[in-house]
C-alpha cells in the first residue's frame, strides 16, 4: 500500500483533479459533496477501494500480488505484436526483467511501476499501427485508457466476445489494473522533465 | 504335408517365417484342422522373459504331445533357453544402448552448446575488436582536433594571426569528427558509448567557441557584405542534427536499456544532454546578435571586456558574501573564478 501511496503523493494538483475525474465511477462518493474531498479522504476512500479489490479477489498483499497481477495484465496485451530484433522488442525485454524485479523483495517498486508502465503505453501505441518512440505525450492516457476500454477478451467458440475490462464490476480485477495504470500515468506525467524536445 | 523344416533356433524361426506367422495344429489320427496359433515375436522385456518362456514351453508341449514337433523336445527346449538367455543380454544391451545414445544425444548436445558459446564469445570478441579499433580510430581524431583547437584557443590569448582559412579548416574538422561521433554513438560502433558521448558534447562545445571567435574576425573584416560567413548555416546544422530523433533515441536507449536508469532519469540525463546542445547554440546566436549591435571590433572588444569584469565581479562578491557562512561554496566560486 506504500507504493499507491507514494505515487498518490507525487501527483500535482491538476493530476489529482484529473484522476478524481477519471475514477468517479469507480471511487464513489456517496455523501460528501465535491468540495468537501480533500486529497487525504480521496487516498481513504482509494485504499477502502483496493482492500475491497483484494479481498474480493483473493489478492495476497503482502506478498505484493497486485504488482503482479498488474505487469501481468498490461505485458499480456502487448506481447503478441512484438516484431523481432526491432525496438519495441529490447524494450519489451526490458519490461520482463522489470516484472521480475517486480517479484522480487528489492528494487524501487514505485520507479519500477512507471518504468512498466511507460514501456506498455509505448508498446501499445505500436500495437495500433504507430511507430515505437519511448516519448510520452499527455494525450497518451485519455487514448490508451479509451483503447483499454474497447479492448475484447479472450473468444472462443463457445463462449460470447467479452470486453476485457467489465464497466459493471467495479471491484474487477481489470477494473483495478485500469484504476492502477491511470494513478501510475498521471504520477509519470507529474514529475516529467519539461524539454522542447521532449514535448 | 509340406516338407520337414530344422529350427534350431530362433532365430532360424523369424528368418523363415518373419516375427508374426500362424501356426495351424492338426489332428494326428485323422488329420483334421485341430487349432490354430497365432505367433508373434517381440524383444522380450526383462519381465516378461519368464511369462514368454512358459508361454513357449506350454506350445511345444502341445506340439510335441501331436507328435507334429519338427525337433525333439529336449533340443527344442535348449534353443529356447539359449535364445531366451540372448534375449535376455540383448534386452540388457538395448537398454545401455537407449541410455548410451540419449547421453549422446545431450553430450552431443552439450558439445554443440559449448562450441556455440565459444563461437559466440568469439564474435563478441570481434566485435569488440572493431569497435575497440573505430572507438580508437575516432578518438586520435578527437585528440588531434583538440591539438588544433588548442593552438588555435593560444593563438586567439596571444593576439597572435590565426588566419580565417585556418578558421574554416578548423570548423570543418570539428564538424566532421562531430559526426563521426554521432554515428558511433547511433549506430553503437563503439566499445563505450559513455566516452563517445562526453566526446561529443566536448566537440560540440568546442565547435560552438570556434564559431563564435571566428566570427569576431570574419564579422568585422567583411562587413560590407553580410558579415557572416555564407556556409556557417551549414556548420549550425550539426547542432540540429544532435537533436533529430535518430540522436535522441540512441540516447534513451543507452541511458533506459544499458545503463538501466529509470524513466524519469532516462528523460532528465536526455533533457540535459538537449539543454547542452541547445546552450552552445545559444552562444553562437547571442555572439552574432552582439556581433550586428557593435561597430567596430574595439567597441566589440571593449564591450566583451566590460561583461567580462562585471561577472568576475559579481563572482568576487559572492564569495565575500559565502566566506563566513558557506566555506564550500566560496571555494567552488574562487574556483570558477580561477577558470575564467
Amino acid at each position: 500500500m506504500n507504493v499507491i501511496n507514494e505515487l498518490y503523493k507525487e501527483l500535482d494538483e491538476q493530476r489529482f483533479i484529473q484522476f478524481r475525474k477519471m475514477t468517479e465511477q469507480i471511487i464513489v462518493f456517496r455523501v460528501l459533496k465535491d468540495e468537501a474531498i480533500t486529497r487525504d479522504i480521496f487516498l481513504e476512500k482509494l485504499y477502502d477501494y483496493i482492500d475491497i479489490v483484494n479481498r474480493e479477489n483473493h489478492i495476497n498483499t503482502r506478498k505484493m500480488e497486485y504488482l503482479t497481477i498488474y505487469s501481468k495484465a498490461l505485458l499480456s496485451l502487448v506481447e503478441k505484436g512484438i516484431e523481432k530484433n526491432s525496438r519495441q522488442e529490447k524494450y519489451f525485454s526490458r519490461a520482463k526483467e522489470i516484472e521480475n524485479q517486480l517479484k522480487s523483495k528489492e528494487g524501487n517498486k514505485v520507479e519500477l511501476l512507471k518504468d512498466l508502465t511507460r514501456i506498455f503505453v509505448c508498446l501499445y501505441r505500436t500495437t495500433k499501427g504507430n511507430t515505437f518512440s519511448f516519448k510520452i505525450y499527455e494525450a497518451d492516457l485519455e487514448n490508451t485508457v479509451k483503447m483499454l476500454v474497447d479492448e475484447k477478451g479472450d473468444k472462443s467458440l463457445f463462449r460470447k466476445e467479452k470486453k476485457l475490462i467489465n464497466e459493471n464490476d467495479r471491484y474487477g480485477e481489470m477494473q483495478y489494473v485500469l484504476v492502477m495504470f491511470e494513478l501510475i500515468f498521471l504520477s509519470i506525467l507529474s514529475v516529467k522533465p519539461e524539454v522542447e524536445v521532449l514535448a | 504335408m509340406s516338407e520337414q523344416i530344422v529350427i534350431r533356433t530362433l532365430d532360424d524361426l523369424i528368418r523363415k517365417f518373419g516375427k508374426e506367422f500362424e501356426l495351424v495344429v492338426r489332428n494326428e489320427k485323422n488329420k483334421r484342422f485341430k487349432e490354430m496359433f497365432q505367433i508373434v515375436y517381440s524383444n522380450p522385456k526383462a519381465d516378461q522373459v519368464d511369462e514368454i518362456k512358459n508361454t513357449l514351453m506350454a506350445v511345444m508341449k502341445d506340439f510335441n504331445k501331436m507328435n507334429h514337433a519338427v525337433v525333439n523336445q529336449k533340443e527344442m527346449l535348449d534353443q529356447i533357453n539359449n535364445s531366451l538367455q540372448w534375449a535376455n543380454k540383448l534386452n540388457a544391451f538395448n537398454a545401455v544402448v537407449g541410455v548410451v545414445d540419449l547421453c549422446a544425444t545431450v553430450a552431443g548436445f552439450v558439445i554443440i552448446a559449448n562450441k556455440m558459446n565459444q563461437m559466440s564469445v568469439q564474435i563478441t570478441e570481434v566485435l569488440n575488436t572493431v569497435k575497440n579499433a573505430h572507438e580508437d580510430e575516432t578518438m586520435y581524431k578527437f585528440d588531434k582536433v583538440i591539438e588544433q583547437h588548442q593552438y588555435m584557443l593560444t593563438c586567439m590569448n596571444d593576439g597572435t594571426e590565426y588566419s580565417e582559412s585556418k578558421f574554416i579548416d578548423l570548423i570543418g574538422e570539428e564538424k566532421a569528427i562531430l559526426n563521426l561521433l554521432r554515428k558511433a554513438f547511433i549506430n553503437n560502433t563503439c566499445a563505450s558509448r559513455e566516452s563517445v558521448l562526453q566526446a561529443t558534447l566536448c566537440m560540440a562545445s568546442m565547435l560552438a567557441s570556434s564559431i563564435v571567435y571566428f566570427d569576431n574576425q570574419y564579422y568585422y573584416n567583411h562587413k560590407s557584405g553580410t558579415g557572416f560567413y555564407p556556409f556557417e548555416s551549414n556548420w549550425l546544422s550539426s547542432f540540429q542534427l544532435l537533436k533529430e530523433d535518430d540522436f535522441i533515441e540512441a540516447l534513451e536507449d543507452y541511458f533506459f536499456l544499458e545503463l538501466k536508469r529509470s524513466q524519469y532519469d532516462t528523460d532528465l540525463l536526455t533533457c540535459s544532454v538537449i539543454d547542452h546542445l541547445n546552450e552552445y547554440e545559444h552562444a553562437v546566436e547571442l555572439e552574432k546578435s552582439i556581433l550586428t549591435k557593435l561597430d567596430t571590433l574595439e567597441e566589440y572588444k571593449k564591450v566583451k571586456k566590460m561583461i567580462s569584469d562585471s561577472v568576475n565581479q559579481d563572482l568576487m562578491n559572492s564569495i565575500q558574501l559565502q566566506e563566513e557562512e558557506h566555506p564550500k561554496v566560496a571555494s567552488i566560486l574562487r574556483e570558477a573564478a580561477m577558470m575564467r
